[in-house]
C-alpha cells in the first residue's frame, strides 16, 4: 500500500504541488531561535495552534505522539513543528510548560505577534481571535479559530501533502512512513 | 433450591418483556466521562444514553464553570462554537461528546493535583422530551497532557 510506483508516491492525504515550504522562523520552547531549514534531512509535519486551545490542539500533538510511538525507531528521521498562532498568550516559556510534554523532541515555536500577519500570508493561514470572554479590552479568555490543517514536507523540505485536521493518526501515519522512505 | 432459581429467573425475564412491550424507556447512563486537561485549560468528554429527544442542558463541576461548545472544521479551518443550549440526544439515543467535535471547556480548571485524584464529580443536567429535569451525578476521570 505504501509502495512508492514510477509515478510517484500515492498519499493518503491530500497531495500539494511541490514546492519549497515557505519560510518559517521563531524560537523553540526552549529558547532557541528556529528556522524550519533545520528540519531538513528529515520528513516534517508542521501544524498551527494555540495552547489554551481546549480540543483540536492537544488533539494534534497527541496524534503526533502517536505516530511516533508507531513509527518505532523511525521516530528519530520525523520532526513535528507545532507554531503557535497566539503570541500575546503563548509567550515561549509557556510553550516550554506545553509542548514537551507532548514529545520532547516536538519543536513548540513562537512567532512574534509584528510577524504573524506576513506568516498568515506564506502558508496560507486563517487566524482570527475571538472576543474576550468579559469583554472587549479585558483579560479574560478567547477563542482562536486557525487554519489546523497538517502540512507534510519531505526530508528535502518540500510541502509534498496535507491533512485536514481531523484526520487521525492512521491516516496521517502512511503518508509520513512515505516521506521518511523517500 | 434451582427450581426456586428458575422462578427467579422467569419472572425477571416477563418483568423485563413487559417494560419492552410498555416502552418504558432505561434511565440516562453516562460513560467514559473523562476532562482531559492541558495547562489552563479543558475539554470534556463523554458518552451519554438516553432517550431521543432528551437535551443535556448543562454541567456542573466543581473544578469550574464548564460551557458547552462543538467545534467545527471548514476548509481546514476549525472554530469553536458556542452552543448555550447544550445538546440534544439524536434518534440514535446515543450522545457523543468527542475530540474534535461537540465537548464541554473549563476554563482555568481548578482540578486536584495528580497525586491526590484521578477523578472528579460533576453533575449533568438533562431535560427530557416530556420535561422532566435529571441531575445526573457522575465521575470523570482526569486524562492530563501537557502538565494539566
Amino acid at each position: 500500500m505504501l509502495a512508492a510506483c514510477s509515478n510517484g508516491p500515492t498519499w493518503v492525504g491530500e497531495p500539494a504541488e511541490p514546492r519549497p515550504a515557505p519560510i518559517l522562523e521563531g524560537t523553540n520552547w526552549d529558547g532557541e531561535s528556529f528556522s524550519l531549514d533545520e528540519t531538513r534531512g528529515k520528513a516534517t509535519v508542521v501544524f498551527f495552534g494555540y495552547t489554551l486551545c481546549p480540543d483540536i490542539c492537544p488533539l494534534a500533538l497527541a496524534k503526533m505522539q502517536q505516530v511516533e510511538r508507531e513509527l518505532g525507531a523511525s521516530a528519530g528521521e520525523l520532526e513535528v513543528v507545532f507554531v503557535s498562532v497566539d503570541p500575546h498568550r503563548d509567550s515561549v516559556e509557556r510553550l516550554s510548560h506545553y509542548v514537551p510534554n507532548f514529545g520532547d523532541q516536538f519543536y513548540g515555536i513562537h512567532v512574534p505577534a509584528e510577524e504573524l500577519g506576513a506568516l498568515q500570508e506564506r502558508w496560507g493561514l486563517t487566524v482570527q481571535y475571538g472576543q474576550p470572554k468579559d469583554g472587549p479590552g479585558t483579560d479574560s479568555y478567547y477563542y482562536v479559530d486557525h487554519t489546523g490543517t497538517f502540512f507534510l514536507l519531505d526530508r528535502e523540505g518540500t510541502l509534498r501533502v496535507t491533512h485536514p485536521p481531523n484526520a487521525d493518526a492512521q491516516a496521517l501515519l502512511p503518508d509520513i512512513e512515505t516521506l521518511i522512505a523517500s | 433450591m434451582a427450581k426456586h432459581l428458575h422462578v427467579r429467573v422467569a419472572l425477571a425475564c416477563v418483568a423485563l418483556l413487559v417494560l419492552v412491550a410498555c416502552g418504558e424507556t432505561s434511565a440516562p447512563r453516562a460513560d467514559a466521562v473523562r476532562i482531559v486537561a492541558t495547562p489552563g485549560i479543558a475539554a470534556l468528554y463523554l458518552e451519554l444514553e438516553a432517550e431521543p429527544g432528551t437535551r443535556l442542558v448543562s454541567i456542573e463541576a466543581p473544578a469550574g464553570r464548564v460551557e458547552t461548545h462543538a467545534t467545527v472544521e471548514e476548509d481546514g479551518v476549525v472554530r469553536m462554537e458556542p452552543r448555550p443550549d447544550g445538546f440534544e440526544v439524536p434518534a440514535s439515543g446515543r450522545l457523543s461528546l468527542a475530540p474534535g467535535g461537540a465537548h464541554g471547556m473549563l476554563i482555568e480548571p481548578d482540578l486536584p493535583p495528580r497525586e491526590v485524584a484521578s477523578r472528579v464529580a460533576i453533575t449533568l443536567h438533562l431535560l427530557t422530551p416530556d420535561g422532566r429535569e435529571i441531575a445526573e451525578p457522575v465521575y470523570a476521570a482526569i486524562e492530563r497532557m501537557g502538565d494539566g
